[in-house]
């Protein structure tokens, strides 16, 4: 009987939309909570990853972000995707722990540039997976925490303005301030230490 | 799907975060596919190069042990939550317990001191005074909450001593 109606109750929680999944996870649900988890962690792990740069930490962060949306349900606003307001906890915990590093130990590896193999890629397109990461890992270390995760909210992730702005707590202006500055640090950073990775054009 | 040639008339406003979160996201899709597009807007904003190389890297897999890891996380905070509750009503109670039990003790010694005499010549001698009882301490480990306090051998009849074990699960 009880494993009729954990059957059940998973395939019901399968059924629904993110919204619905919290309301039940609201009143008590752990299977609608965990089916949530299921869902967006692969997002809020990788997002995590590009703000820290460290796969490990943006895992511990990732469960946090979950342990804490499942202790502030009540506080959720269904008017925003359940995704953009564990994005926002991810965020602002991945924010805190940027904060918090050394950062004489920050500014120690921005400006190191990691000797790669003496025959580099001639194009963009050239660029592994593992070497974009390195090189916006090693970059982004250049802007502030949350210029970082306003960059990595608004351009990788592809999440609108207003959210990245209801996520970081700030106003939709201060985001595309934080994202254009982002923007020309990466831009004049990726110039002089990467200039093989430029476009052909040259860009501006 | 919206064309090349509407994305490159769209390009300018997607490079100045201007268009609308619906326009963005059918261009973005466009740009997922057509690299001459993509080519196009990185002419305008380099630091997007990164963006699409980012976009596209595949994310970590589904993984049920990092689901089965935050329900866990869960339960434990949860059981240290209600345990934290649990043994500060303990603690409240077991001070108020300590409270009672010493005033009422000291109480009842006050009032069983046997009277001295009315006549001088069979005065006794004065009662030495008993030395100061012992502070009361509590005890806290895995089996509960314990309340203690000891009286100076000497004054073993008089001594105190109050000990008593709360079950940290039981529910007040």
């Amino acid at each position: 009987m009880g494993v009729l109606r954990l059957l059940v109750r998973e395939k019901v929680t399968a059924e629904h939309d993110d919204r619905q999944l919290a309301a039940l996870a609201r009143g008590g649900d752990e299977a609608a909570f965990a089916a949530l988890v299921r869902r967006h962690q692969a997002g809020v792990r990788r997002c995590a990853a590009r703000i820290l740069g460290d796969d490990e930490e943006a895992r511990d962060i990732a469960q946090l972000a979950f342990v804490r949306a499942w202790e502030n349900l009540s506080k959720y606003d269904a008017a925003w995707a359940f995704s953009t307001w564990v994005y926002r906890i991810a965020s602002n915990l991945a924010i805190d722990v940027l904060r918090s590093r050394d950062s004489r130990d920050r500014t120690h590896t921005a400006h190191l540039r990691i000797v790669g193999d003496s025959v580099g890629p001639s194009a963009p397109q050239d660029l592994q997976e593992g070497e974009v990461r390195r090189i916006f890992a090693e970059l982004a270390e250049l802007l502030t925490p949350t210029q970082r995760a306003a960059f990595v909210l608004r351009e990788v992730e592809g999440i609108a303005t207003a959210e990245v702005a209801e996520a970081l707590g700030c106003s939709e202006a201060t985001v595309r301030n934080h994202v254009f500055q982002a923007r020309a640090t990466l831009r004049r950073e990726l110039a002089n230490r990467y200039p093989e990775y430029l476009p052909r054009g040259g860009g501006r | 799907m919206i064309s090349c040639l509407e994305v490159r008339r769209l390009a300018p406003r997607f490079v100045a975060l201007e268009l609308p979160p619906d326009d963005e996201r059918e261009l973005r899709e466009h740009l997922a596919g057509c690299a001459a597009c993509r080519e196009a807007v990185v002419a305008r904003e380099p630091a997007l190069e990164l963006v699409w190389k980012m976009a596209a890297e595949t994310g970590p897999a589904e993984d049920e042990r990092f689901v089965a890891e935050v329900l866990a996380q869960i339960h434990q905070r949860r059981l240290e939550r209600k345990l934290s509750g649990t043994w500060s009503r303990v603690l409240a109670a077991a001070a108020a317990v300590l409270v009672t039990v010493l005033g009422g003790t000291a109480v009842v010694r006050e009032l069983s001191r046997p009277t001295p005499p009315s006549t001088v010549a069979t005065v006794a001698a004065p009662r030495p005074r008993p030395a100061a009882a012992e502070a009361a301490f509590i005890e806290v480990d895995g089996v509960g909450v314990r309340l203690y306090q000891f009286a100076p051998v000497s004054q073993s009849r008089d001594a105190i001593q109050v000990a008593f074990i709360v079950d940290p699960h039981l529910e007040l």
